[in-house]
């Protein structure tokens, strides 16, 4: 069995120096490698998704455009989040000064949003239930802490990484996990409990 | 095989573990096989992993992953935008540009009927390979179907009957350089360091788009024809006193969409024009098409956009020309035909842009 190599740093550095050598094979395993990923961070702040591909899309140019001078980061991963991240905001804020509305009311913070119930995906209907309470219990997080869950877990960053995107200390970012761990741990039982009984049925 | 010990992971610990975030974000049918498996082996497990698997499914929130070919075409895209970031808004356009393919079609009309003879000294006079162990390959289809090659860029070439390609194993680190005689359809991995060359008896074609037809038949005449994308033409000869001369200009005729050029081999020349039947580049809706009351240099324009084809006017003369007519139909000349007998004009083709002349239309 194979296990994927996804967190080889010296394969990854290499990988963006043949990039900004100008391979373009080079560029499309990073494009493979990460868009999907970037798309989903992007897809937090704003619910569109051409939207959110053109900004991740817009990224990739940047980078591509001016790969001769570009910086050769410590973790590409988090390099990518955080561009991404900057662009989707940054659009988002034009975006809405071009409907004219009043660029006070954009959120200088990230303005991460609520954890939708889109579950169309999941089919098992227990693992369905599951996910709508881990959302919910989710959604009372503060913004902060969601979000550092989210690079925590899903994108799988360490604390330094998820400091770098977020601008914040290493220290905040352990506080917010903990914090957000506590709340978690407090309610997950619960929720193995609730679901565990109809588990039993179900398989 | 799987070797960790997955009885003393907790929740956190399968929501952080590289396989298991195989199974559940990339949704990957092998990592999926071993953990149905494994979970059926241990059930007591269930509950665990089906709330890490939640909790990672309530992050991610929506698959929002595009599939392998999707993400191919963004490569593509990002790779052809190197030169200038396009504003957000006019993203629309190249997309629909995106799919670059053109056709190149150079003349020489082999007596396919008569017995197929390898045109040796064509491609004794191909260029000498600067690969120090003279490392190249021939590959001849005497067949009669068309043969694949991939060249060691990855660049793909489609080898049609009665034609030879030669091409060395290894390419130079300053560019690409294949030979050929007869016709091919290239599929050409893009490079902007590495220019891509096909060479053939008197002309040489620089690729500077992805993909090309090159049909090198044996005629008289040669001519190479662009359909979408961008190749420059050169004359042998020319190249070769370019060379000698260290010109700083490029000699060669640079060739867009729906142009081509002809390589007259008595005058030793190449000839720019319009195909004979220019196709439009870009969809644009049918309203796009209906013109009420309209001036006749947004006809023009119209035209031009849809064709890459430049059109030359007289815009005082025609300051007072107002079209009335729906373009949506006929070919690009057919609607010059329409708008020049609404208009009271004529129009020429010359050096591959049309040149509309008018006495002006009455108040």
């Amino acid at each position: 069995m194979s296990f994927s190599t996804s967190s080889n740093p010296v394969n990854e550095t290499h990988l963006w120096q043949q990039m900004k050598q100008g391979s373009e094979l080079a560029l499309g395993k990073l494009i493979k490698k990460y868009f999907n990923l970037l798309q989903n961070y992007g897809f937090k702040f704003v619910k569109d998704e051409a939207f959110v591909k053109d900004c991740v899309q817009d990224v990739f140019i940047a980078i591509w455009t001016h790969r001769e001078t570009i910086m050769s980061p410590q973790s590409i991963h988090a390099y990518l989040l955080s561009s991404v991240r900057r662009k989707v905001l940054r659009e988002k804020v034009r975006q809405r000064l071009d409907q004219k509305q009043n660029a006070n009311t954009v959120e200088k913070e990230a303005d991460l949003l609520d954890f939708s119930h889109e579950w169309l995906l999941i089919e098992q209907e227990s693992l369905n239930e599951m996910t709508r309470k881990v959302s919910e219990l989710l959604n009372e997080l503060p913004k902060r802490q969601r979000e550092v869950l989210y690079l925590r877990f899903y994108q799988n960053l360490e604390r330094a990484e998820i400091a770098d995107i977020m601008g914040i200390n290493e220290q905040s970012v352990s506080n917010h996990l903990q914090a957000a761990f506590k709340n978690f741990k407090d309610n997950w039982r619960q929720i193995i409990i609730c679901i565990g009984l109809f588990l039993k049925f179900s398989f | 095989m799987n070797t960790t010990d997955y009885t003393k992971f907790d929740f956190e610990d399968f929501a952080q573990d590289e396989y298991f975030r195989k199974w559940v974000i990339d949704r990957d049918v092998q990592a999926e096989n071993f953990w149905t498996t494994w979970l059926f082996e241990n059930p007591m497990f269930v509950d665990k992993v089906q709330l890490a698997k939640a909790f990672l499914y309530a992050l991610e929130e929506k698959d929002t992953s595009l599939d392998k070919a999707s993400l191919e075409m963004i490569t593509d895209e990002v790779a052809g935008q190197s030169i200038q970031l396009k504003p957000f808004w006019q993203r629309t356009f190249w997309r629909v540009a995106a799919s670059i393919l053109f056709f190149l079609a150079l003349g020489w009309w082999y007596q396919v009927s008569s017995n197929f003879t390898v045109p040796k000294k064509q491609l004794e006079t191909a260029p000498v390979f600067s690969n120090s162990n003279n490392d190249f390959i021939e590959k001849r289809n005497l067949d009669t179907i068309i043969q694949k090659i991939i060249l060691a860029d990855g660049t793909t070439v489609t080898l049609y009957p009665f034609s030879i390609l030669r091409y060395p194993k290894e390419f130079e680190s300053t560019k690409r350089e294949v030979y050929l005689a007869g016709k091919a359809f290239f599929d050409v991995m893009k490079n902007v360091k590495k220019p891509f060359w096909v060479y053939t008896d008197h002309i040489s074609t620089q690729v500077l788009g992805t993909s090309f037809l090159v049909n090198s038949m044996k005629n008289k005449n040669v001519s190479v024809e662009v359909k979408t994308g961008k190749v420059s033409v050169y004359t042998r000869k020319d190249q070769e006193r370019a060379k000698q001369n260290l010109y700083k200009e490029s000699v060669g005729v640079v060739l867009t969409p729906n142009q081509k050029v002809d390589y007259s081999t008595q005058e030793e020349r190449l000839l720019k024009s319009i195909v004979e039947q220019p196709v439009a580049l870009i969809n644009l809706p049918i309203t796009d098409f209906i013109f009420d009351e309209e001036p006749v240099s947004e006809a023009f324009s119209l035209l031009e956009r849809m064709y890459g084809i430049t059109v030359i006017f007289d815009n005082k003369a025609m300051e007072n020309c107002y079209l009335t007519a729906n373009l949506s139909d006929e070919s690009l000349f057919k609607k010059l035909d329409l708008i020049c007998k609404i208009t009271h004009s004529t129009y020429e083709k010359t050096d591959a842009q049309i040149i509309i002349h008018s006495e002006g239309c009455l108040k």
